[in-house]
């Protein structure tokens, strides 16, 4: 009976977690241990995580973003990938030139651009986590329309006397 | 992310969001195990059903940004969904894995979660999420914190 009971609280307690007591000596135990692990890390695992970081930092910002970000997170796909970003961009089959402007906002990304992009990532990602390559077009078109919004208060409000609409109503 | 229902083992889809004042009024210790306003002054997160709202699990955690660590304070099931006989199954697993995404989008390559379970769980949390053991905590990194946020984040 008693065996019954205790296993019964044991599965109840597989759905519950308590962990606010914890010591300093604890925190450094777990401290030891991570330092072990993380000398041992392969450069591969390190960015494969970095990339799971990206990914989750983009879908943040497709759901709440506010300001233009999509060349810092192309340069942050880039860095986690490449130590030379002229190694990217012949992957890519563009010039560093052209990067180099993209990534400074001196010039618009061509769509053939955003259609390499896709087709790297969609490999890149590929052992590390699922991944929606359309990401780089959401965030791409979602800066344009911010940028666009921005801008236009002004000029629609200049635009407004060329315009005729009646309220509806009820 | 989703749960599935023990009984018909369909899939329902879930969300984890932040906790609001008002939703204290319908977590009661009786459900909830704990007295989850003692726990207002951290992040607290419910996993909701999509479809009605329903609220399943809830969870609070501490960041501990200098070592790029998330501990996992409290986590529970509501009581109907708690031991053998449970209505929906992979609640646990998915505050688990909300957990390490936030880890994750927070400290990227260092990223960790925390927790301190019951003795006689150890082996449980080895065995079901791949945590090991340092002193009475357990923890979750690298690959196998990875592992753990495929397994139950598929979007």
């Amino acid at each position: 009976m008693t065996m019954n009971r205790s296993g019964h609280e044991i599965e109840e307690f597989k759905d519950l977690i308590d962990s606010r007591d914890q010591s300093d000596q604890d925190n450094s135990t777990l401290a030891r241990a991570r330092q072990n692990r993380q000398r041992n890390r392969p450069v591969q695992e390190t960015r494969m995580l970095k990339l799971m970081q990206l990914k989750y930092q983009m879908e943040d910002y497709i759901s709440n973003g506010s300001s233009s970000r999509f060349s810092e997170f192309l340069k942050m796909y880039i860095d986690t990938i490449y130590t030379n970003r002229k190694d990217f961009a012949t992957d890519i089959d563009i010039t560093p030139m052209e990067l180099s402007h993209v990534l400074h906002g001196r010039r618009e990304p061509k769509p053939s651009f955003l259609h390499r992009l896709m087709v790297h990532s969609e490999n890149a990602f590929k052992n590390v986590t699922t991944f929606n390559t359309e990401i780089w077009a959401r965030l791409y078109f979602l800066d344009k329309t911010l940028s666009f919004l921005t801008s236009s208060k002004e000029a629609i409000q200049n635009q407004a006397k060329h315009v005729k609409s009646k309220s509806l109503k009820v | 992310m989703y749960v599935i229902n023990s009984e018909t083992r369909k899939q329902h889809a879930i969300e984890i969001i932040p906790i609001e004042k008002s939703d204290y009024r319908i977590i009661p210790k009786s459900k909830f195990w704990f007295d989850w306003k003692q726990e207002s002054s951290f992040e607290v997160y419910k996993l909701v059903l999509k479809e009605n709202q329903e609220i399943l699990g809830l969870v609070s955690l501490n960041r501990f940004g200098k070592e790029s660590r998330i501990k996992i304070r409290l986590l529970a099931a509501s009581k109907e969904n708690r031991g053998k006989n449970k209505k929906y199954d992979r609640i646990t697993g998915n505050l688990l894995a909300f957990a390490g995404i936030e880890s994750i989008k927070a400290y990227g390559a260092m990223a960790c979660i925390s927790l301190i379970p019951k003795t006689a769980l150890i082996s449980h949390y080895e065995e079901k999420y791949s945590m090991l053991q340092a002193g009475k905590s357990m923890f979750l990194e690298g690959m196998a914190l990875l592992a753990l946020i495929n397994e139950y984040d598929h979007e």
